[in-house]
């Protein structure tokens, strides 16, 4: 239209072209210039009748541009138009209580009231109206009322609230009150001004007395405030009550979730009580057959609590079971398939796999937006759409809103079809581990880079401002956009994403690491020319960047998540830094596990970084809890369900009580749009596997202990029990679960090698720790000739000089003569030499020192007293000849026999005579079952397959020196990676053994420092020296060899004690029930499934 | 053969080499129980006697020390009247190094250099501090009485 003035244009935009400019003037002038009620009296029709305009005391922000808005009439769900409707904008208003917009007619029930007193002559047929006493606020100190009587404040006061709702003649004079059942809701819905009632007497006693029945018919007329938001909604708070900003937190969450609980409850037993079905739902999350008790709307303190106490989200909660999680990831799988596979532009040297290419696609799309008109028009999940009933006697207008939507879960109601929603530009990339998911972030980075998608389209504009700061504050263009993508994952991966980025790529793409000292760019740097493609820096990094500037800015970090990003807008981030102060072109979270607590400071950091585009990756989204699921979502800051409130009163809850399936129906229709999985055993559309790997083939070996092994770990079991059985008798097992996991962990100990766990033995060695002892290698190999020195000459007693020299001497002659064992007057089996050089066999002199010990005297030589001596100061010899790097076997037998290793390791600088070596060294090395069985593998794969590497996972360090020391003597290069190594130490290790032709054939790894992604190919042996409580641990360690670019079947070998708790450990892991509940268990029984895990671990 | 090995070769030796004065036999029905025979040392109270002991290996010899023990009646500061012998080596200062040959030798030794300061019979250690010569004296007749 042409010539629209200025102060009519909004109003013409909104009610379309079609109404003539005298018709705008009148409603403009009847409603003295505000636009809603200018759009309300048009759509009543009541613009020819109407005289007294009321007073308007609203304003409200109304966009006046004539592009399509999107404005959230429904309390910040951002529902999107469909483009035939009749738009309502009505944003974040309260109104007051006489303007009477839009009383819409909704339905009528029959209602039997009673009668107050006599005095009011009523008849059948008569018209009444209804009103509300103003609810009574006593505040009573003390009790809190639970249940519908009152409303809990939150502080510990309640207010007696009052239901009474009044039914008078057409003058005024009051005839009854309503029962109280049904004055409960309808109190509500008149307080809140969600509905107005008109009545028809029925039915009537002709003399009235108190008490006395009569029936009515009830009108009810829902106001426009039942379709507009319910109150100030959690996400974007803007004002209070009273007006005034403020910051939204715990308390303030409560009192308007008491509020939205009110109506919630009001509107459905509205629906309930008109009996109104929809006609349509979303059919995979019915509300019907949920079962989720949505109309009883009582404020209990259960629920209350739990949607206010974030502290209280890791009491006992349930956890998913494997079969619930086979459930969700089904649905994600089948999405993938929907797109047609996409490559990405020739920038990408890298090939990617058929697979691969579905899921560029599917990201791709995901990323460039589709508008609303496009195929999403599905209902949203929580919704259902009813509609608007026929009221006698009232023809509707023709271009009057047939349907309305109703959403029983937050009672809201809207004239708007709200969609799933579609603003999050992003998902999580959820494929098994070991499938590549890093190259198909990179492809993704390739075919998705700034210049394409630099012009906003309005959607994106909205998208921004909806995400980033509330609506409120429209300063969110402070940050500057910068190509760059990041990509933040742990440490241990740093250099595989660049090495990944710089070799898939054809030398276009910049790709640069942030972290540590090398923090090069700054948050203008990013975003100009010179910025990287792709931006790679650590958890820890994010982490510390955030608290720094936390602290900077003096925020308080224990409020609440939106309070944060409040925060950031009001308070100018410090300039410099390159994290928080950009908004990157996209965001990629890698092993996103890592801030699956939505508590973490970590989480809490990520949250707040910047960007349209935002991705996950991890192999397992859901570990545990559900709310692992949450965190991922809320960072994705896919609405509704980003919300935590939200989510826990429509999934978690349901969950945790008997309701598992909903709830579960709830997950998966959430997941579904965002999650791709696809794991090795997927099968494409022709029914192939996906992926082809070599073979793997896991083995248990099982061992025994040696016999003083096995006194060892008897003492602990017996310990460990009588511990176990002190506690169940008194009841308290669950409470002394710590130290009980103590002891089973020393147990375990045991089982890999008892110096693990046993202390000093002797007081000389008084303050070495356990590993020391057994490796006190200090001296190394005595050299003989020293020794010989030490005793032809220096000062002593002559004689003992000589004796000692003449042995050694003895020793390396050729003759050799035999010497007999002084204790057992047999030929030396294994003999060692005490300091005063007299000789023993091994057993024979340890034999004897452990019964002084036993009788608290201090360790001896049996011939000539000289002490003290301990086990350690023997020092034993060897005697090789030259040509053999391999012990005789005779040598090895006797080891075998006595328990211990002497090892046999060719030392060029022992003395060589006449073709035998004799190598001394300090007898303080012992083996374990395990390191035997360990040593006899790697021996063998050293003779058979000599280019073969192996892995050997232990989550003992302790364990993994020993394996060290074992390694050294017999010869063998290895590398090892824990924990404790610098970020540049791991990566030079790894690019070592990544080296087909390094000589160091065995790493030595960490279970948990070594599990997450590391590409380890090229071994194709893994030995797990001792079970973890839950396999996916092990599985996942095991991965890392069995995965893309593995060319070799895996072998895995674990290896168990036979008859310990290892071998329990493993019947529980099989019940799948380590120490979790599963399905359909109570607190009680999966309390009661930990005690039977431990009753069958110490029996 | 539930002897351990040190044991039949002790006895070989015993046999093949004995110590002058002293001589073990092992028992036929019981080869860990000796029939041991000490001469009195010369120039000691008991010269001339030809003392009967008993030893017998418990069942962790070497690893703990021989039971001997006086048969005949002897007066000695250091050996009471059933026969036993207060010796360290017998005790605490064992060594499985030792071996009954040298056990009995320190048992010879014993007779030569008595030592009332540890006693074991505390009338003769007494008599023996208060009055050697007198001491010696009952030692002889003893000597004279039982062991010859």
């Amino acid at each position: 239209m042409a010539d629209v003035p200025q102060h009519l244009s909004a109003l013409s935009d909104i009610l379309g072209p079609d109404v003539d400019l005298a018709t705008l003037e009148k409603l403009h002038v009847i409603s003295n210039g505000d636009l809603n009620r200018a759009i309300n009296h048009f759509y009543e029709g009541s613009y020819h009748t109407v005289t007294n305009p009321g007073v308007p005391a609203i304003s409200s922000t109304i966009s006046t541009s004539k592009a399509p808005k999107i404005v959230s009439a429904n309390g910040g769900l951002g529902s999107i138009y469909r483009d035939d409707q009749p738009r309502i904008s009505i944003v974040g208003a309260k109104r007051k209580a006489q303007d009477s917009f839009f009383p819409k007619y909704f339905g009528e029930l029959t209602v039997i009231a009673y009668a107050l007193g006599g005095m009011v002559k009523i008849e059948a047929g008569e018209e009444v109206l209804f009103d509300r006493k103003r609810p009574n606020s006593q505040v009573q100190h003390g009790r809190k009322k639970k249940g519908l009587g009152s409303v809990s404040i939150g502080w510990g006061r309640t207010a007696k609230e009052n239901h009474v709702v009044r039914f008078t003649k057409q003058n005024g004079f009051e005839i009854g009150r309503l029962q109280v059942d049904t004055s409960r809701w309808v109190s509500k819905l008149m307080d809140y001004k969600l509905a107005e009632f008109r009545g028809t007497i029925i039915l009537a006693p002709p003399q009235l007395r108190t008490g006395a029945e009569i029936v009515l018919t009830m009108r009810c007329y829902l106001t426009a405030e039942a379709f507009s938001s319910l109150g100030s909604n959690q996400k974007l708070t803007l004002k209070s009550k009273s007006g005034q900003p403020v910051f939204v937190n715990e308390a303030q969450e409560t009192e308007d979730e008491v509020d939205l609980k009110q109506k919630k409850y009001a509107v459905n037993a509205l629906f309930r009580e008109l009996a109104l079905t929809p006609v349509a739902t979303n059919t995979s999350v019915g509300p019907r057959d949920r079962g989720i008790d949505i109309h009883d709307g009582s404020t209990t303190e259960g629920s209350l609590a739990a949607s206010n106490g974030e502290d209280n989200e890791n009491e006992q909660e349930p956890e998913v079971s494997d079969k619930e999680l086979d459930v969700l990831y089904e649905k994600a799988q089948q999405h993938g398939r929907a797109f047609e596979p996409m490559d990405p532009p020739k920038t990408m040297t890298y090939t990617l796999k058929p697979y691969q290419r579905v899921a560029l696609a599917w990201m791709y799309n995901k990323e460039v937006l589709e508008t609303a008109s496009d195929n999403h028009k599905a209902l949203h999940p929580l919704w259902e759409e009813y509609e608007f009933k026929k009221e006698d006697g009232y023809e509707p207008k023709l271009d009057e809103p047939k349907k309305y939507y109703f959403n029983p879960y937050s009672g809201e109601m809207s004239l708007e079809f709200p969609t799933s929603d579609k603003l999050c530009r992003g998902g999580i990339l959820a494929d098994e581990m070991g499938l590549g998911k890093t190259i198909e972030i990179l492809s993704l980075v390739h075919s998705n880079p700034m210049n394409k998608s630099s012009i906003d389209t309005p959607e994106e504009a909205f998208s921004r401002l909806s995400t980033s700061t509330s609506a409120s504050n429209s300063t969110s263009t402070d940050k500057q956009s910068s190509p760059t993508t990041l990509v933040v994952c742990p440490m241990s991966l740093l250099s595989q994403w660049r090495d990944e980025a710089i070799n898939s790529s054809d030398g276009s793409l910049s790709v640069e690491v942030y972290y540590g000292a090398a923090r090069g760019w700054t948050d203008s740097s990013l975003q100009q020319k010179g910025a990287p493609d792709i931006l790679i820096t650590s958890y820890g990094t994010v982490l510390s960047e955030f608290s720094s500037l936390l602290n900077n800015s003096g925020a308080d970090t224990s409020k609440s998540l939106t309070n944060m990003l409040d925060i950031k807008a009001q308070n100018n981030w410090k300039k410099g830094s390159a994290l928080f102060n950009v908004e990157f072109h996209r965001v990629v979270l890698d092993e996103a596990h890592h801030i699956k607590s939505r508590m973490t400071q970590t989480a809490k950091a990520c949250y707040a970084l910047n960007s349209p585009r935002r991705w996950v990756v991890t192999g397992t989204p859901i570990q545990n809890k559900l709310e692992d699921l949450f965190s991922l979502v809320h960072f994705l800051r896919a609405e509704p369900w980003s919300n935590f409130s939200f989510w826990r009163t429509f999934i978690t809850i349901p969950f945790e009580s008997k309701d598992k399936d909903k709830a579960l129906k709830v997950v998966t229709s959430v997941l579904e749009p965002l999650v791709l999985r696809r794991t090795k055993m997927t099968k494409d559309e022709n029914g192939n596997p996906i992926i082809t790997l070599p073979e793997r083939i896991v083995e248990i070996e099982y061992l025994k202990f040696s016999e003083q092994e096995n006194d060892i770990y008897q003492a602990l079991f017996k310990d460990g029990k009588t511990k176990f059985n002190h506690y169940c008798r008194a009841g308290t097992v669950l409470k002394h679960y710590a130290s009980i996991f103590q002891l089973l962990m020393r147990m375990r100990q045991v089982c890999d090698h008892p110096m693990l766990v046993l202390n000093n033995r002797t007081k000389q060695t008084e303050g070495k720790d356990s590993s020391e002892l057994a490796l006190d290698m200090k001296d190394g190999p005595i050299q003989l000739e020293e020794l010989m020195k030490k005793f032809s000459s220096g000062e002593g007693d002559n004689s003992e000089q000589t004796f000692g020299a003449s042995v050694l001497q003895n020793l390396v002659s050729s003759t050799g003569e035999v010497t007999e064992c002084p204790i057992c007057y047999e030929e030396l089996a294994d003999g060692v030499l005490m300091p005063c050089m007299h000789s023993a066999c091994r057993s024979c002199i340890l034999d004897y020192l452990q019964r002084l010990d036993n009788k608290g005297e201090m360790g001896e030589c049996p011939i000539c007293r000289k002490g003290p001596i301990t086990e350690d100061s023997l020092i034993e010899y060897t005697t090789l000849s030259v040509s053999d790097s391999i012990p005789s076997d005779a040598k090895e037998e006797e080891e075998k026999r006595s328990g211990f290793v002497a090892g046999n390791v060719l030392d060029a600088g022992a003395e060589t005579n006449g073709g035998r070596v004799v190598q001394i060294r300090r007898n303080n090395f012992k083996s374990s079952a395990k390191l035997e069985a360990l040593m006899k593998h790697l021996n063998e794969l050293r003779k058979t397959e000599p280019k073969t590497k192996s892995v050997v996972f232990s989550q003992f360090t302790g364990m993994l020196d020993l394996v060290e020391k074992i390694l050294e003597r017999d010869g063998f290069q290895f590398l090892r990676l824990d924990g404790s190594h610098s970020h540049v130490a791991r990566e030079q290790t790894l690019q070592a053994f990544r080296t087909v032709d390094h000589p160091a054939r065995v790493m030595l790894i960490s279970l948990r420092a070594g599990g997450v992604g590391l590409n380890l190919t090229t071994a194709s042996r893994v030995f797990m020296l001792d079970p973890w409580w839950n396999y996916a641990i092990e599985a996942q360690a095991i991965d890392r060899v069995h995965r893309i670019g593995q060319l070799k079947p895996v072998i895995v070998k674990r290896f168990i004690i036979e008859n310990s708790v290892e071998e329990k450990i493993l019947s529980i892991q099989n019940r799948k029930n380590a120490l979790a509940s599963g399905l359909g268990m109570t607190k009680l029984e999966a309390q009661g499934a930990r005690m039977e895990d431990l009753q069958e671990i110490f029996s | 053969m539930a002897l351990p090995k040190r044991i039949i070769k002790e006895t070989e030796r015993l046999m093949a080499d004995p110590a002058p004065g002293i001589s073990a036999m092992a028992h036929e029905d019981n080869l860990r129980y000796f029939d041991v025979i000490i001469t009195g040392p010369e120039q000691s109270p008991f010269a001339g006697g030809v003392f009967k002991l008993e030893l017998f290996l418990p069942e962790e010899y070497p690893m703990s020390p021989p039971k001997v023990r006086f048969l005949t009646k002897i007066y000695h500061p250091n050996i009471d009247k059933l026969g036993r012998i207060c010796l360290d080596i017998l005790k605490d200062k064992w060594s499985p190094a030792l071996q009954i040959r040298t056990v009995l030798l320190s048992v010879q030794a014993l007779l030569s250099s008595p030592n009332p300061d540890d006693p074991l019979a505390n009338d003769v250690a007494q008599h023996w501090k208060e009055n050697e010569n007198a001491a010696i004296q009952t030692a002889q007749e003893w000597t004279r009485k039982y062991a010859m």
